[in-house]
């Protein structure tokens, strides 16, 4: 089980079964045409049918090992943490304000590659022009801490 | 002679200074996108799109036009100086743009692409001047079942061409119009598959899946190859124009490159990569000394970037006169003119006519200011490719975050486009491809509006549609390029291009 394929059209597979399911509680057909799930039932049916045979293709002629297609070691690392880096925005950003949360956020992305004092420099500088382009110059309502950033 | 009047009143707007400064930054910043490798035309137009909220449309959709073609002239500097594209349209210059570096020759094929693009955009914006309103005003004409059979015929044709395998590309079409369900229905107005989420609701935000697929899957790609990946140098540049006796050849090359990107760009699915590999393939198939491609000849440069220029002026077209998108990033500016309270499509041309030539006007400044900056200063952007990773993806990352957040100061969007943006990755990492997700997920709503509304006219039976001549011919295209298709994927012959342009 270490071939990607599988687990991707996996995750299509229950996707698509899902919205199939969903789409049959639809009325399907109405007095004056075709309903709320006319086209979710064809589309998701065809949608199902596909990625049931991308599912059985990944067993058989679609197979990618996961230590090809993913990256190892520290890049593999990188990349977690990057992903993980706007849910560590999302999670924040109501009780820290945007300034904070985002010198947090761009601190973890940087101190990957530069020493800890650079990483907080450049941190706090691109956090603090990030906020004056949006806030101030495209009014974009940013959430803010008690103190206003 | 409508047409001129209407372009010359598109002057006056697009030369008011607010919108002239805006065009400016548009192809400044198109520019830059163009040559930072890595960072494509969609990637780059979903993650600046934000910066125009606080604009009025004209002035935003003239700054996103902008970046957009601006883009398609700024990979050709590093393709050229360092051997690496800045982006896909680009990779065909290296064959011929830097082995002509290499022998000191920079600023010649610099030179010949500036002009070249010069020249291919600005035909095909001639092209759209012509066309734009004729075609504007025969689709004016069109009912339901017309525009249903257009949107399934670019829909089949984009799955027919885009991606290695057709089970993928049809996975990838299905998936952005299943996604396209989510929220309320057009007919209806009944909530669908929001699953108790009430920010599904109102359905999913288009920029935040676009912002996702192509900006942080992007992010991700460039994070992979690691944050230590450095440009090398660029080479020097030495005079500006080409040899007397290039010319000719060149200009040839110009010409046939303008028609061949112009007629690709009307086509769905058809990248900006094809127009390029075609051009190239049929300059060294018409030089009367072929082996001189891939060692430097100055047409290999010319034909290919004229091409990819002339194609990013005439997929304007289907956009503009029928609202429909035939590549991701023209997806992006159809995300952007909806926006900003914008439908585009014939009635466009009606309703609001000094947006369609304040653009297109605005599209020749454009294209002029980017030859002034790409001829004589190609070596200082060159300098910008030797901005570290490192520096510039977390910062692209942040910007994605809150440009996301920005759409509708909702924390939701960044979320959707988190997912999105890991669903890009690993879709990649498969080979299914990204534009039809986004393209079905752009075109959902019409299709199923004007399928209901055909149907509805039809009492149900669907073969109605065949006994109307225009809905008739064009669904049975659609159906000839999908079995067409369907028959070269059993052959083991299906004509497909990379997922590419992003």
């Amino acid at each position: 089980m270490k071939n990607i394929s599988i687990y991707i059209s996996l995750v299509l597979l229950i996707f698509s079964g899902v919205m199939l399911f969903d789409s049959f509680k639809l009325e399907y057909g109405g007095d004056y045409g075709p309903g709320a799930g006319f086209l979710p039932v064809w589309v998701n049916g065809i949608l199902f049918i596909l990625t049931f045979i991308l599912f059985i293709m990944s067993f058989k002629k679609d197979i990618r090992l996961i230590k090809d297609v993913l990256p190892q070691h520290k890049e593999r690392l990188h990349l977690l943490i990057t992903i993980l880096s706007p849910i560590l925005f999302l999670t924040t950003l109501n009780f820290l304000g945007f300034t904070l949360s985002s010198i947090l956020v761009l601190f973890c992305l940087f101190v990957l590659s530069f020493k800890w004092y650079w990483s907080a420099t450049f941190a706090f500088i691109v956090s603090i022009v990030i906020f004056f382009v949006f806030k101030e110059l495209l009014s974009v309502p940013l959430p803010v801490n008690q103190f206003g950033w | 002679m409508e047409s001129l009047q209407l372009l010359l009143q598109g002057f006056e707007t697009a030369l008011s200074w607010n919108n002239l400064f805006y065009c400016a930054i548009g192809v400044l910043f198109g520019m830059l996108v163009g040559v930072l490798p890595g960072l494509g035309p969609a990637a780059g137009t979903a993650i600046l799109l934000p910066l125009t909220y606080g604009l009025e449309p004209i002035t935003a959709i003239i700054m996103l036009a902008g970046i957009y073609y601006g883009s398609m002239y700024g990979g050709t500097i590093t393709s050229i100086l360092i051997n690496t594209p800045g982006e896909a349209a680009s990779v065909i210059t290296c064959l011929d743009g830097y082995p002509l570096a290499q022998q000191g020759r920079a600023g010649a094929a610099l030179a010949i692409a500036a002009i070249g693009s010069f020249i291919g955009g600005t035909l095909s914006l001639i092209g759209l001047i012509i066309f734009g309103p004729i075609v504007a005003n025969q689709v004016l004409k069109f009912g339901p079942p017309e525009f249903f059979a257009l949107v399934v015929l670019g829909l089949t044709l984009l799955v027919a061409l885009m991606g290695k395998s057709l089970i993928k590309g049809l996975i990838a079409a299905l998936f952005g119009l299943s996604l396209a369900f989510i929220g309320q229905d057009p007919g209806s107005g009944y909530i669908r598959f929001s699953f108790g989420v009430t920010n599904l609701t109102s359905g999913i935000e288009f920029i935040a899946i676009a912002m996702g697929l192509f900006g942080f899957s992007e992010i991700l790609f460039n994070i992979e190859k690691g944050l230590d990946n450095k440009n090398s140098t660029p080479a020097k540049i030495k005079g500006l124009l080409p040899k007397k006796e290039e010319w000719y050849p060149s200009l040839k090359a110009i010409g046939r490159g303008s028609g061949l990107g112009f007629v690709l760009g009307l086509i769905p699915g058809l990248n900006s990569v094809i127009p390029t590999m075609i051009s190239y393939s049929m300059e060294k198939k018409m030089s009367k000394t072929p082996d001189r491609f891939g060692k430097g000849a100055i047409e290999g440069v010319a034909g290919p970037e004229t091409a990819n220029n002339a194609y990013s002026g005439s997929a304007l077209i289907p956009l503009l006169t029928l609202g429909i998108p035939t590549s991701p990033t023209i997806a992006v500016l159809l995300g952007a003119f909806v926006m900003h309270g914008l439908t585009p499509g014939p009635t466009l041309y009606q309703t609001n006519p000094t947006v369609i030539w304040g653009i297109i006007a605005s599209m020749f400044i454009g294209n002029l200011l980017l030859l002034i900056m790409n001829w004589p200063l190609a070596g200082v952007w060159a300098k910008i490719t030797l901005v570290p990773f490192k520096i510039l993806l977390p910062i692209l990352l942040m910007v994605t975050i809150v440009g996301t957040f920005s759409i509708r100061n909702n924390l939701f969007d960044v979320l959707v486009m988190l997912i999105f943006g890991v669903i890009g990755y690993f879709f990649k990492k498969i080979d299914i491809p990204l534009a039809p997700v986004i393209l079905t997920f752009v075109l959902g709503s019409v299709l199923e509006k004007t399928l209901v509304q055909s149907l509805t006219m039809f009492e149900g039976n669907f073969f109605e549609f065949f006994t109307r001549p225009i809905s008739g011919v064009i669904l049975a295209i659609a159906i000839i390029s999908l079995l067409w298709s369907i028959y070269g994927g059993i052959r083991g012959k299906k004509v497909g291009v990379d997922d590419v342009e992003i």
